[in-house]
């Protein structure tokens, strides 16, 4: 098997004037769940359907799963499964009809077709519903079903387009973890584009950011982090003032402090103690009430990351 | 096959959402009244009243009358009904996704296109099938026998002029992501070949004479239109390989 599922070299592609992905070299491991972040109009959906041969290349190349997406898009849709930006069901048909019609697209066995369409739609709590109009369902349900249908025919690598947008967050909170439970049951690599940066850390073991259609960094979340900086301290309590911040500013372990919503926000150089710094404030006059030591979220790395491009 | 499970889900589709009950209804209403309203004419025409004094003599009314109404009819509604239901055949498709979502599936895009074509023609053909039978029904009850064979023709050159719209509204469909400019582009074939129709020689080669041959065919006189038999054809094949390039090329 291959390691790589997804390649890109300098994979670029134009709208008239305007450029939508922008010389994008990348691989993406198999086996795992990818998160491309980016703001809306960043080029994720574009990527995808660069990926999937749906969309011509204006420069640059792309290898999934080995196959190249100009020459060889039917053998990417054979091995691979796609839930883009609209869950794209037939309203006016069942759950159970909207599955045959994909299994049957994909010349699943008549047993095997029905077997797997019981087997998705009971994991995901559809069965008792499968022969309801789809057009009557909520969108949640709408997107489980689009999940079903992406999943069916046992893709190695599926691409989903912000599954998760435009639902409730209980609706948002099920579905992932569907996602997780059904991409860890099926062994599938997940190539997922979102701009909720808390969902691509709870999913993702490696994330790209991409911004005006150019790669700005990949890498696992936890790499991210670290690379935006060293740990922050956040320190919550009473009596911070400038005399404070400017003595805690001249510590050498001290990269920056800032007053926030009467919360202490101090970077730190290196892998520094917090305890020193406590006893500072403390004798400072300060009144501390809660310390905590962590690195930078993914939300904070993409928001450096989106600062740095301007 | 693929092609079979897409027209499958054409059908489907068309059974859910009622437009086979829906054009058939219409469709075999007309076929039903078509004769029953030939009959009833010089009637509803007497209980009407007086004319103030002016004398209309209405000729008793013939089975030729009956199916004179019935190609009148069923060509306009059959039309009307053809852009409605392909106008929206594949603008619909791309303006929702389910095109983009199919598409990115080992699907061939002729086969997606073509399932819709055979799936409206399959319901025309059922519809005016339906029709037709009422009609001759209708005809022979309360007129007298027709001949078969030319009735069955009749009935094949008023699905050929159909088909001919569903076609190029088909095309529209495919042209365009907005199901109102593909009826647009449709509605807009219809006038223009009306238009084309009106002229001498020229108007012998359009679908427009499809009709006009299938009202004197019951009546036995006039010359056979083959030239617009052709020209249809012709029409068909070209919307439809046009169409087919076209969504080759189409980004979804």
């Amino acid at each position: 098997m291959n390691d790589i599922a997804i390649h890109t070299e300098n994979l670029t592609r134009d709208f008239s004037t305007v450029r939508a992905v922008d010389s994008l070299t990348m691989e993406v491991p198999t086996g795992i769940i990818f998160g491309f972040l980016g703001p809306n109009g960043a080029g994720k959906t574009t990527t995808i359907r660069l990926l999937l041969g749906l969309l011509e290349p204006t420069g640059g190349r792309a290898e999934v799963l080995g196959f190249d997406t100009r020459t060889q898009a039917n053998g990417i849709r054979l091995r691979t499964g796609a839930l883009l930006e609209h869950p794209g069901l037939y309203e006016r048909l069942s759950a159970e009809d909207n599955l045959e019609f994909y299994g049957r697209v994909w010349h699943l066995p008549t047993n095997e077709r029905r077997a797997r369409i019981k087997e998705l739609l009971t994991h995901l709590g559809l069965w008792e519903r499968r022969k309801e109009s789809v057009r009557t369902w909520s969108r949640g349900m709408k997107q489980k079903l689009a999940v079903a249908r992406t999943l069916l025919h046992r893709p190695s690598l599926i691409f989903m387009d912000e599954p998760t947008a435009g639902l409730d967050p209980v609706a948002a909170a099920a579905l992932r973890e569907d996602l997780l439970a059904l991409a860890a049951r099926e062994k599938v690599t997940v190539f997922l584009t979102t701009h909720n940066l808390a969902e691509a850390e709870k999913l993702c073991a490696r994330v790209g950011v991409i911004r005006q259609g150019k790669l700005l960094a990949v890498g696992h979340p936890d790499e991210l982090r670290a690379r935006s900086g060293a740990p922050r301290a956040e320190v919550i309590g009473r009596g911070f003032d400038e005399k404070l911040l400017a003595l805690l500013r001249a510590r050498p372990e001290v990269a920056a402090a800032d007053l926030q919503n009467e919360r202490l926000l101090i970077d730190l150089r290196g892998e520094a103690d917090v305890a020193p710094l406590v006893s500072l404030m403390v004798s400072a006059g300060a009144e501390v009430e809660e310390v905590r030591k962590g690195k930078a979220s993914l939300e904070e790395v993409f928001l450096t990351l989106m600062e740095e491009e301007r | 096959m693929i092609f079979l499970a897409m027209l499958r889900k054409e059908l489907m589709e068309q059974w859910r959402s009622r437009r086979l009950v829906v054009v058939a209804a219409v469709l075999l209403f007309f076929g039903f009244l078509s004769p029953l309203s030939a009959k009833m004419l010089p009637d509803l025409m007497k209980s009407l009243g007086g004319t103030g004094g002016v004398v209309i003599e209405i000729p008793p009314p013939t089975a030729q009358d009956a199916l004179f109404q019935h190609v009148k009819n069923t060509s306009q509604f059959g039309v009307l009904l053809a852009v409605l239901l392909a106008m929206g055949a594949l603008a619909r498709e791309k303006e929702r996704g389910t095109a983009a979502m199919v598409l990115s599936k080992p699907a061939s895009r002729a086969s997606f296109l073509l399932a819709k074509f055979v799936a409206l023609t399959l319901l025309f053909a059922l519809s005016l099938a339906l029709a037709g039978l009422a009609c001759y029904y209708y005809t022979i009850v309360l007129f007298k026998g027709i001949g078969q064979a030319r009735f069955v023709e009749m009935n094949l050159l008023l699905a050929l002029f159909i088909e001919f719209y569903l076609a190029v509204t088909l095309l529209g469909s495919t042209i365009t992501r907005s199901q109102v400019l593909a009826g647009g582009l449709g509605l807009g074939a219809v006038f223009v070949v009306a238009i084309l129709g009106a002229l001498p020689r020229l108007g012998d080669y359009m679908p427009t004479a499809l009709l006009e041959w299938a009202r004197v065919l019951m009546a036995g006189t006039g010359e056979p239109a083959w030239g617009a038999v052709a020209v249809s054809l012709a029409g068909i094949i070209a919307c439809l390989g046009i169409a087919l390039v076209v969504f080759a090329r189409q980004e979804l």
